[in-house]
């Protein structure tokens, strides 16, 4: 008998932990003290929640709903995996909180686009952050100009390795828009350069592992190997990790994108040469402030895409105030 | 004296009503308890949020895969044996059935365009290809543990590796080369049947074969009785190692499935989206209060088992609590189940 | 020297049985002779043997060495199936019963019965007749457990002994073999087990025993066949001979006879 009673009080505690864990909440507090004013409710959609690029874009759009006073930004996503099945079920459940807008960076291009038709068709304005999908059904997209990035990062490579020698890139997936389109822009632009050999561009599916077992077998492959562009964090921190294993920090130039907080620390360490910063902080900001004029009734002139910058961080200028921004705070 | 052999208790009728149905409850508490947690959601909700067909048949839809992965893990768990490939198996099938579906289904410029002239016929060899594949890596797990008389959880583990570098293998590292035809993306994965999608049916159809299988047929007595006392079974005269690569082989074929459900659903696949599937479909499994050490088990508990981290994501995610909350509370959930299991277990088995 | 029964020829007759695991001689050279409708009890001291003797009438072992005859006919026994199709049923020290599932599905295991028609053929279980049959054979040998639906983990040691020697004995159509049916049991469900045992005999059937338990054995066997290291020492009648005569031959005091 007594051990039903705390089976049953065990089943409560664990329904009172539930509601307990409610009251932490994700969304940032509204700040409106006009009561009669309504407030506007948006859900970002995060490729992975545990990232410091989407949680410095969190920051970013929370601080603009915290400026207008009257919206609130709930951030979700998967923390575990960047990938459209365990980023679905989180776009599924905020389109059912019928939020007034979703911000969402997509997974993938196309596999995203009929949940994301799903969320238009039950009247929620969605804007891309980050990624976009093949169909302009998102009323814009907001995100780093990736081939420009692309294009730094090349002419950054090659001033690193001294104008010659041979290259490679490691990426994500092909089908993500962002990595795609640095991949794209690398290409472009290291055909500017006739002594620079291009090896060709690696996937290591976001998986850390992988992309140091890529580099490794890279390096053992091609000893004369002069620079990498590894063109996100993951990719980034597993390129970093086989190039110091093999001890050839220095001698292998990294361009790494994004400047989350470990990327600055090895950009400062002398380990990565340069690093292409996107503005996350800037896209949430922006993304925010468009997704209002949009709900409040101001569509016309919303463009359909907006780019926001990127700068190449180097040791040289990483603790310049101009470049702070540009640093990612998750 | 001879009470114990007392001919009349022989002649006992069989437990009372009262006493069967206080069995089922304690068996299926964690239905009780999915209810329950689906009240508080709609109860703790704005209206028209959580308790809504549409956000339901969402949920449906993304656990029909993890509900196809747990039958199976099912079958291999009551054998006291376990499966840590499925997700590597469901992935090297989907990315095999992929292929297939995309080289038949046009050139590879038209699919590139999206355009896929002979989707038909592409699309039922890649289902085929999708099914067999996962059965022959099955029936390779079935094999192993059997012949090379190795312990499941290393063989599944080998497999597990196995599967997934030869599904990057094949996609060159990345993923297909293109999304699946349209006409099962959006025909199938996203089409509607009674107001519920194709692959929620797929799921409910193999769950009642498989429970009227588990509980009905030779086949589940003789996956009990293995997993129960396989040493005892071999002297019954039965071919558990025949058995055995059955149901290792029928956890493979599920995974098949699931892979042609996956490529109808998301229109691709790559590795990082199936690491995670293994433990799901276990996670599944142990809610639903199958013991990891065989003989006893439930096919529907299994089912309501995937369905308790989805719901509880879901209800979480408009609630407005943090992502990272959710782990936490699925872990814990996950312990208070094997606790309240185990309570029961004893109670029951006092002998 | 053996004695034979009075009835006439041996049921079964092991000659010569020899066995090893690796470089283990677990039976030099075994001798046993099992009339019909005689409780046979084989006794020794550890390593004497007896377990693997009985398993390789059951058909789980091979013989290296030697030869059955039933019926006076030479056989071999591959596999358990074999020696159940012969009419002999084991009941092992371990019961080898499945635990999680109830007495009527242990009963039945290996030999299911099956829904008629279609159905049966796809292999659905009539599960209804084989709860009533046990039923049927729990009271036949009068053996009382509440119900034939309780996962047999559920039962006391008695039952659950009780379970295993009706499966050996509803399916025995000639021998039934028990190892140490009592070595489990307090003195109450050993006395019910012997009490099955004497039944089962009335029933027309031949049992093979063994036991440690040397005042059982003579309470319930006509005949004892003493093993020693692998070796057939004596076969008595339990009438002409004494505990401590037996006890004298399991351990080495006695001589091998000639």
């Amino acid at each position: 008998m007594s051990r039903r009673v705390l089976a049953v009080i065990a089943t409560l505690a664990l329904a009172v932990a539930v509601v307990a864990s409610t009251a932490s909440g994700g969304g940032a507090a509204p700040a409106t003290k006009q009561s009669a004013k309504k407030t506007y409710k948006f859900v970002l959609v995060a490729g992975i929640a545990s990232d410091a690029f989407y949680l410095t874009m969190k920051k970013g759009a929370q601080a603009a709903a915290q400026k207008l006073g009257n919206v609130t930004v709930q951030f979700t996503g998967s923390p575990q995996a960047f990938s459209p099945p365990t980023q679905i079920p989180y776009l599924n459940a905020a389109i059912a909180k019928k939020p007034d807008a979703i911000l969402i960076a997509p997974t993938d291009k196309t596999a995203l686009i009929a949940p994301i038709q799903r969320a238009v068709s039950a009247g929620i304005p969605v804007v891309t952050v980050d990624t976009f999908i093949t169909k302009p059904i998102a009323f814009t997209n907001v995100s780093t100009d990736n081939l420009a990035g692309g294009r730094a990062a090349a002419d950054a490579l090659v001033k690193a390795i001294g104008s010659s020698g041979e290259v490679a890139g490691i990426s994500v997936n092909p089908g993500i828009s962002t990595t795609d389109q640095r991949q794209q822009g690398f290409e472009q632009e290291l055909k500017k350069y006739p002594n620079v050999k291009y090896l060709g561009t690696q996937y290591c599916n976001d998986d850390q592992t992988k992309a140091t077992n890529l580099m490794s077998a890279l390096l053992a492959g091609h000893p004369n190997l002069k620079g990498v562009f590894a063109m996100n964090v993951v990719s980034g921190n597993g390129v970093t990790a086989a190039v110091t294993a093999a001890g050839k920090s220095g001698q292998v130039k990294l361009v790494e994108f994004d400047a989350g907080p470990p990327q600055v620390q090895a950009l400062k360490a002398g380990t990565i040469d340069a690093l292409v910063a996107q503005y996350p902080y800037g896209i949430g900001q922006l993304g925010v402030r468009l997704a209002y004029q949009f709900v409040t009734g101001h569509k016309a002139g919303i463009k359909k895409h907006y780019g926001t910058g990127s700068d190449i961080i180097t040791k040289q200028n990483v603790n310049l105030p101009s470049t702070k921004k540009y640093l990612y705070t998750p | 004296m001879r009470e114990e052999f007392d001919a009349t208790a022989a002649a006992a009728p069989r437990p009372g009503r009262s006493q069967q149905a206080a069995l089922v409850l304690s068996r299926s508490w964690l239905f009780v308890f999915l209810i329950l947690l689906v009240g508080f959601f709609w109860l703790s909700t704005p209206s028209g949020t959580f308790l809504t067909r549409s956000n339901l048949t969402q949920i449906g839809l993304s656990t029909s895969e993890v509900v196809l992965l747990a039958i199976g893990e099912t079958f291999v768990i009551v054998t006291a044996g376990i499966d840590l490939s499925i997700g590597g198996i469901l992935f090297l099938a989907g990315v095999c059935g992929g292929e297939v579906m995309l080289h038949v289904s046009g050139t590879s410029t038209q699919v590139v365009a999206g355009q896929y002239p002979h989707a038909a016929l592409g699309i039922t060899l890649g289902v085929i290809v999708c099914i067999l594949t996962g059965a022959v890596c099955g029936l390779g797990n079935g094999i192993a543990i059997t012949k090379l008389r190795l312990p499941p959880f290393i063989v599944t583990l080998g497999t597990l590796g196995i599967t997934f570098g030869l599904g990057e293998v094949i996609d060159g590292g990345s993923y297909l080369p293109a999304p699946v035809p349209t006409s099962l993306s959006q025909g199938f994965g996203a089409g509607k049947f009674l107001g519920l999608f194709y692959p929620i049916w797929v799921a409910l159809a193999f769950l009642l074969a498989a429970h009227i299988v588990f509980t009905y047929a030779r086949f589940g007595r003789y996956t009990r009785a293995v997993g129960s006392n396989a040493e005892g079974t071999r002297r019954a005269g039965i071919a558990v190692d025949r058995h055995i690569i059955k149901v290792y082989t029928l956890a493979g074929l599920l995974a098949g499935v699931a892979a042609v459900v996956d490529l109808a659903i998301y229109t691709n696949t790559t590795a990082i989206s199936h690491r995670g599937d293994n433990l799901n479909a276990i996670s599944a499994v142990v809610l639903g209060g199958t013991s990891l050490f065989g003989g006893v088990g439930s096919i529907l508990m299994s089912a309501v088992g995937a369905f308790v981290p989805t719901v509880l994501q879901n209800g979480l995610v408009i609630k407005n609590v943090q992502p990272f909350w959710q782990e936490v509370v699925v872990g814990a959930t996950i312990i208070l189940a094997v606790y309240l299991d185990q309570l029961r277990r004893r109670r029951t088995e006092s002998g | 020297m053996t004695t034979m029964s009075t009835t006439g020829a041996p049921l079964l007759e092991a000659r010569g049985i020899q066995k090893h695991f690796g470089h283990v001689v677990a039976l030099a050279s075994a001798n046993f002779e099992l009339a019909p409708n005689e409780v046979h009890a084989i006794v020794g001291d550890n390593g004497a043997g007896k377990s693997t003797l009985i398993k390789i009438v059951s058909g789980v072992y091979h013989a290296d060495g030697g030869e059955l005859l039933l019926d006076g006919k030479p056989i071999t026994i591959s596999n358990p199936r074999e020696a159940r199709q012969l009419g002999i049923e084991t009941v092992y020290q371990d019961l080898a019963l499945a635990d999680h599932l109830d007495a009527a599905a242990n009963l039945f295991l290996g030999r299911e019965e099956y829904l008629p028609g279609l159905l049966g053929r796809l292999g659905f279980l009539d599960r209804k007749t084989m709860r009533r049959r046990a039923e049927e054979e729990m009271r036949r040998l009068k053996i009382g457990i509440k119900s034939v639906d309780q996962a047999v983990v559920n039962l006391s040691g008695g039952q659950r002994q009780a379970v295993a020697v009706a499966r050996a004995i509803a399916w025995g159509r000639r021998i039934v073999i028990m190892d140490e049916p009592t070595a489990a049991l307090g003195v109450r469900e050993s006395s019910m087990v012997l009490e099955l045992i004497k039944e089962v005999r009335s029933h027309g059937l031949s049992i093979i025993m063994i036991s440690h338990n040397l005042p059982e054995v003579f309470a319930v066997a006509d005949r004892i066949t003493v093993l020693r290291l692998g070796r057939t020492i004596r076969t008595l009648r339990t009438s002409e001979t004494t505990l401590e005569a037996v006890v004298g031959m399991m351990t080495g005091a006695v001589g091998v006879a000639a």
